[in-house]
């Protein structure tokens, strides 16, 4: 039995070198910042949109945000519906499942880290949600005159 | 088929296949058409580089999705 108890403590605990739990988060992560840039290129789409309006508004007289909003959407109702909502959308749920799948796989960490390592998804969401946002005031203010 | 076509450098996509060297030439190319097209009925150039850099950023958007999903390592 003593020889037994020996054997046992010269075994030690198995070890492994690579978790394979750590190479699939990284792989996750890195994705996840492929997946960024991708949705920076669709959102900025919508915003250089909306700041061609300010600058119109801006130096063209009588001309309003609003306005441009207004005859873009009416002129091309299908392109309005897709880059201020369709695509936002679509970015939102994406992010937030993201969030969800690495938040879980990273073994719940503390919100206020969390929140800091993934600042650029946070704020993709945030624009995305800035682009629905103007476009349901445009569209709500249009059916109510 | 053989991935990656591209990989990610910064914002942007860099091709490092041939199939993937003649998507970028295929943007440019359409890109280079486009703003012939837009400066041929615009009124100033203005007019054209607003308009023109609405249509580069949907070549962009449009290059960066086949470059995200093409960009992807096996296994």
């Amino acid at each position: 039995m003593p020889d037994f108890k020996d054997m046992l403590d010269e075994m030690g605990k198995p070890e492994l070198p690579d978790l394979r739990h750590k190479e699939l988060l990284e792989k996750m992560i890195v994705r996840g910042k492929d997946k960024s840039i991708l949705n920076v290129w669709w959102l900025a789409i919508g915003f250089y949109m909306v700041a061609a309006w300010v600058m119109k508004s801006a130096y063209v007289p009588g001309m309003t945000l609003r306005h441009s909003m207004e005859d873009y959407s009416g002129r091309h109702p299908y392109l309005a519906v897709l880059f201020f909502l369709v695509i936002p959308i679509t970015i939102t749920i994406s992010c937030l499942f993201t969030l969800r799948r690495i938040f879980r796989d990273a073994g719940r960490p503390a919100w206020k880290d969390f929140v800091r390592a993934m600042a650029a998804r946070y704020l993709t969401i945030g624009a995305a949600l800035l682009l629905i946002l103007l476009y349901l005031i445009f569209a709500t203010l249009k059916s109510i005159a | 088929m053989n991935f990656p076509w591209f990989r990610r450098t910064g914002p942007f996509f860099i091709p490092v296949s041939i199939i993937g060297w003649l998507v970028l030439f295929a943007g440019i190319g359409i890109a280079v058409r486009l703003f012939q097209d837009i400066d041929k009925r615009s009124h100033s150039v203005s007019d054209t580089l607003i308009n023109f850099v609405f249509n580069l950023l949907i070549i962009g958007a449009a290059y960066s999705l086949i470059a995200f999903l093409t960009s992807r390592k096996p296994g």
